[in-house]
């Protein structure tokens, strides 16, 4: 998948529904660093996914501690 | 197809019909990718119904008002002409002044050196008649598949010049359309189930295939929502065809439509500069047309015999049969999607959500998904690499009511994007990067073996 559509079609989850990528956080994590990395030279798609990790990261940590830390143990 | 020349032959070496041969509709979807790209469509016409341009007829009238420079012009028409091969056997057949005026012909069973040596000999017979001979298309397909084009063409022009208001026309409630225009209203009552007064209504948007396809769409809509009475324009079709009974015959609105097809002239600033144009072009195909041939000149390339067997030999190669079928495939393909796409991104998303698989079983419905997964990569990526931002648009449109879809409480659709990330997302990266890396049993582990 073209990483522009990538980070279309997540972004619109994640502003839908974000509870879809929590089974695999981690990889979506890992995949959306990856594909920023490796397209390091598109500065706007980089900014973009940027911000969306960050609005995960924020979205987990949030959800973690609203349920007592469990998640936020299971995360680490 | 533009400014280049493509030599095809048939390719003889394979023993599996169905393995090769292209199809009528592979070859005009062809055809007129190119021209759905610049927003016009190229017809497909019988030989019967061109007329050859005499040098002094092609301007129809305003002859008198050129100079004498411009006798010699042919104007080239939008046409692709199915063309007999007994027409191209002499220099002075027919077919030979139907290529020089057409877009391109489809013919079968011609030889390829034959038919270079014709158009050459023909060329200097008039060599400002024919400047642009060489540069023409000539496509050879199997006689089966050619009986077939002739035979639907046929078909469709005997009902075209049944006698006004015959039985069969009342019937049909035919119109002045173009035999491919009758075909695909045929279609459309035959497999869409529409009436004809509908099916004529969407035919009769002019403009370019994409626009066609838009319109048909707003019509399947209007008529959902009532706006459009399909008893009243049946009605108004049959007080039209009372009228037309009485009144002139479609021969003129289809001498019209011919005309239409013309190639717009290019206009210059100063009257002068057209003839030096013309003069200087003359000269040079004149120049490369009667050079001589250099002492033992068979290895070079401006040698004629060489040039032959150049042609030949790139002709026959194994491998350019194959490739350009895959090509012409491809090329179909995308044309498909293009009118698939150009039908849904107007439609309610949950409606052919229900239509592709309510009735599904979960298996099926799995591999269903990825194949819209699959769709969808490839939308993006067509739009994207085209930057076309009209697209581009409409593409996010259309995944924000994807998504939107997908996410509403209680959907069914919710596992598309499970699958979509899983699958098309995670999966398919890791693959990917795993082939960048050139180690793929190392990516496989886990993401978290990584720290």
């Amino acid at each position: 998948m073209n990483p522009i559509v990538l980070n279309e079609i997540l972004t619109l989850v994640f502003e839908h529904d974000v509870s879809i990528i929590f089974n695999d956080l981690v990889d979506i994590i890992s995949l959306y660093t990856a594909v920023c990395m490796y397209f390091s030279g598109d500065n706007d798609l980089k900014s973009k996914v940027f911000e969306q990790i960050i609005r995960i990261l924020e979205l987990a940590r949030k959800s973690a501690s609203d349920e007592g830390g469990e998640k936020l143990v299971s995360l680490e | 197809m533009k400014d280049q020349l493509y030599v095809q032959t048939q390719n003889k070496q394979s023993k599996d019909k169905n393995d090769f041969h292209l199809t009528a509709i592979q070859l005009v979807s062809a055809i007129n990718y190119q021209a759905f790209e610049e927003k016009k469509d190229y017809k497909l016409v019988q030989e019967s119904e061109v007329a050859i341009q005499s040098s002094s007829e092609h301007l129809e009238g305003d002859s008198k008002n050129q100079n004498l420079d411009d006798d010699d012009q042919i104007t080239e028409t939008s046409d692709v002409v199915l063309v007999r091969p007994e027409l191209l056997e002499k220099v002075t057949d027919k077919g030979i002044d139907i290529l020089n005026q057409s877009k391109s012909i489809v013919t079968t069973g011609v030889d390829l050196s034959d038919l270079v040596r014709l158009l050459v000999e023909k060329h200097s017979t008039n060599p400002e008649k024919y400047s642009s001979l060489a540069q023409k298309t000539v496509f050879l397909v199997d006689k089966d598949e050619f009986d077939t084009m002739v035979d639907i063409m046929n078909a469709k022009s005997q009902d075209f010049k049944s006698p006004v208001g015959s039985e069969d026309q009342s019937q049909a409630g035919t119109t002045d359309c173009t035999p491919f225009e009758e075909s695909l209203i045929q279609e459309l009552v035959k497999f869409g189930g529409f009436s004809r007064v509908v099916a004529e209504k969407i035919i009769a948007k002019e403009g370019s295939l994409e626009e066609k396809t838009l319109h048909f769409s707003q019509i399947v809509k209007q008529i959902k929502d009532g706006l459009i009475d399909v008893k009243e324009l049946e009605e108004q079709r049959l007080a039209e065809l009372q009228k037309q009974d009485e009144g002139k015959s479609s021969a003129s609105s289809k001498k019209k439509r011919r005309n239409k097809s013309r190639v717009p002239q290019k206009h210059f600033d100063r009257p002068e500069e057209k003839g030096e144009i013309l003069t200087l072009m003359r000269r040079n195909v004149h120049n490369y047309i009667n050079r001589e041939d250099r002492e033992g000149g068979i290895e070079d390339f401006n040698d004629r015999y060489a040039y032959y067997q150049k042609v030949n030999v790139f002709a026959e190669s194994e491998s350019l049969p194959a490739e350009y079928e895959t090509i012409l495939k491809r090329l179909f393909s995308m044309y498909c999607r293009q009118i698939f796409w150009s039908l849904i991104q107007n439609d309610e998303v949950e409606s052919i959500f229900g239509q592709i698989w309510d009735r599904a079983e979960e298996t099926s419905m799995i591999s269903s998904f990825r194949s819209f997964c699959n769709f969808i990569k490839v939308i993006g990526n067509e739009c994207f690499i085209t930057n076309n931002k009209k697209y581009i648009q409409s593409f996010r449109g259309f995944l924000k009511k994807v998504v939107q879809t997908c996410c509403k409480k209680d959907s069914k659709y919710k596992s598309l994007l499970n699958v979509m990330i899983k699958e098309a997302f995670i999966e398919s990266y890791h693959d990917h990067f795993a082939e960048l890396t050139g180690d793929s049993s190392e990516f496989n582990k886990h993401i978290y073996e990584y720290f």
